[in-house]
């Protein structure tokens, strides 16, 4: 397996995640799911190296995750966080060459990224004036300023404030990216995009209770045991069925008045 | 960055070419050799106190991720000035403690500098995180206490040394050199400032969030005391050298970013030469005006100026900081 978890536990005041064991191969995307709370922000922080883990294992290829220097960890993963920071004077382009802080400059890398991501034309417009949207966008742009082919990618909701133009584009980004051999962990709370993976894993209070591919785990029962609420599957929003909550009467729309 | 030397050199010129003596100002090159060497040793001092505050307020900027950080705010001076106080009763107690007052104190400075800083941090933190707005009412409480014991301290000197600290307090800019106090704080800076460009990148990285910083591989473990003890060497340095003096270490950075944009390669140099700009601009400009007897004290001028130039960039920027 190209990314191993052992045991792995991460405490964050009286919360803690784990022990998780889980494996990822490369070329895959993986789907983190789970309710407010569940961990996966602090398994994803865990293994970015923001959130010192309290015991056991992670390894990307030889390395070992938890241990690893900032430099050398940089080298093999990159991190997108659901709400990217930045000094509110850095431009889009200066923001998207941080992601080379440890490699040498390479403006190409910088305008093809910036160019995939649909932020050309934004590069020279100052993090300030940018919506959150767009700052996701950006911030997906320097991680893959960074990524190395065949490296790992750690996202935690990075879309989630995005149109659906705007995810279908990102999404199609990260799905290039797995084709040329990386490891993507996805967190995220939408289902339609979590069939879009090839394996979830499901968090819960922070354990992790099933791990698979999405046939599997993203079935009405299972998503009803971990949420507390119905679901349906819909044809025809992607290849596969989706499982979607079914809304109850009570929130139904007002009939229009005659 | 042009604009910015060129202001700069302007200032430069006009604190050479104004002065005041007991009629008033007066305008033009000096005759006398001594005057001119006064100017000049006043302009040197300005431009190595004001492009310390300049660069150690750039630090803080950067380092708490917070526009209102400077070494004033923070409570850096003050804590110098109480530094500075200590190690003048302390070698009048005891006069084997007298090398304390070496290079103009410049290590109780330090010291006193430093402990402010981390006394702010601490006091700053809430769950764990430096918190903006906590971090500058922490520095208002460490900037009241320092001193305030600064003055309790000064009770227990000699009435002419306390008049000397008090007027030191006010902020000056030495026109007679002390060689020791003006060489010991330009290698300071100058090293210090050297130090903080070799660190630009590191620092642009670092305006992400910690766990961005981390993620492109920052080692803000070391990363963040190493701008620590940068900004408090800065501020002790300029300290020891025109006392205590506001607003320069916060309206040169945000001057810097108006001119030079965002990146610290950038920023570090025209922090510097903005803080520098700031301070020879207010002496140059002091020397001008008739208020009561004398020159105006240049902590006065800075004051004006600086809570002026703040309350435009407030007003201008409020809606783009965090």
């Amino acid at each position: 397996m190209t990314l191993s978890l052992r045991e792995l536990i991460v405490r964050r005041g009286h919360f803690r995640l784990g022990p998780v064991s889980a494996a990822a191969e490369s070329r895959s995307l993986v789907a983190i799911l789970g309710g407010n709370g569940s961990g996966k922000s602090s398994l994803l922080g865990a293994l970015a190296g923001s959130i010192r883990a309290e015991r056991g294992e992670a390894r990307w290829r030889s390395l070992d995750l938890l241990a690893a220097a900032p430099a050398d960890r940089a080298a093999h993963a990159c991190f997108v966080p659901q709400r990217p920071s930045l000094d509110a004077a850095f431009t889009v382009r200066e923001s998207v060459e941080l992601g080379r802080y440890r490699r040498p400059r390479d403006p190409a890398r910088i305008d093809a990224a910036l160019s995939e991501c649909g932020m050309s034309a934004l590069a020279w417009r100052r993090w300030h004036d940018l919506s959150e949207g767009q700052r996701q966008r950006a911030a997906l742009a320097r991680a893959l300023a960074q990524h190395e082919p065949g490296g790992l990618m750690l996202l935690d909701e990075p879309f989630a404030a995005m149109d659906p133009a705007s995810v279908r584009q990102s999404l199609a980004v990260v799905r290039r990216c797995v084709e040329r051999g990386a490891t993507a962990l996805l967190a995220t709370h939408d289902l339609v995009l979590a069939g879009a993976a090839d394996e979830v894993w499901l968090l819960r209070d922070g354990a992790l209770v099933a791990a698979g591919p999405c046939s599997r785990i993203l079935t009405p029962s299972v998503l009803e045991s971990i949420y507390g609420i119905p679901f349906m599957l819909v044809e025809g929003l992607s290849q596969r069925a989706v499982a979607l909550p079914r809304w109850g009467d009570d929130l139904a729309p007002r009939a229009p008045s005659a | 960055m042009i604009t910015m030397l060129l202001l700069l050199a302007g200032a430069i010129a006009a604190r050479m070419l104004v002065g005041r003596d007991a009629d008033g100002p007066t305008f033009g090159l000096p005759d006398r050799s001594e005057i001119l060497s006064f100017r000049l040793t006043a302009t040197v001092s300005a431009l190595v106190a004001g492009g310390s505050l300049g660069a150690s307020g750039l630090l803080l900027q950067t380092l708490l991720r917070n526009p209102l950080a400077s070494p004033f705010i923070l409570g850096l001076s003050a804590g110098a000035g109480l530094g500075m106080s200590v190690a003048a009763w302390a070698a009048m107690s005891t006069p084997s403690l007298a090398w304390l007052l070496a290079g103009g104190a410049l290590l109780p400075a330090v010291i006193g500098s430093l402990a402010a800083l981390a006394l702010v941090v601490l006091i700053g933190r809430r769950r764990g995180v430096l918190d903006a707005l906590t971090l500058v009412l922490a520095g208002v409480i460490v900037s009241s206490l320092a001193g305030a014991l600064a003055l309790l301290v000064q009770q227990f000197l000699p009435l002419e040394t306390r008049g000397r600290i008090s007027l030191w307090m006010l902020g000056r800019i030495p026109e007679v050199a002390d060689a020791a106090v003006l060489s010991l704080s330009t290698i300071v800076s100058v090293l210090s400032i050297a130090l903080a460009w070799r660190l630009a990148r590191a620092m642009d990285a670092a305006a992400l969030s910690d766990a961005e910083a981390v993620s492109v591989g920052v080692d803000v473990r070391r990363l963040r005391p190493a701008l620590l003890g940068l900004s408090a060497l800065l501020a002790a340095s300029a300290t020891a050298l025109c006392g205590p003096l506001a607003f320069v270490g916060l309206v040169g950075p945000h001057l810097a970013r108006m001119l030079c944009g965002a990146t610290h390669r950038a920023l570090v140099p025209a922090s510097l030469m903005a803080g520098a700009l700031l301070l020879v601009g207010a002496d140059a400009l002091r020397q001008i005006v008739d208020a009561g007897r004398g020159r105006l004290p240049i902590g006065v001028v800075t004051a004006i100026l600086g809570s002026l130039a703040f309350l435009w960039l407030l007003r201008r920027f409020r809606p783009v900081w965090p």
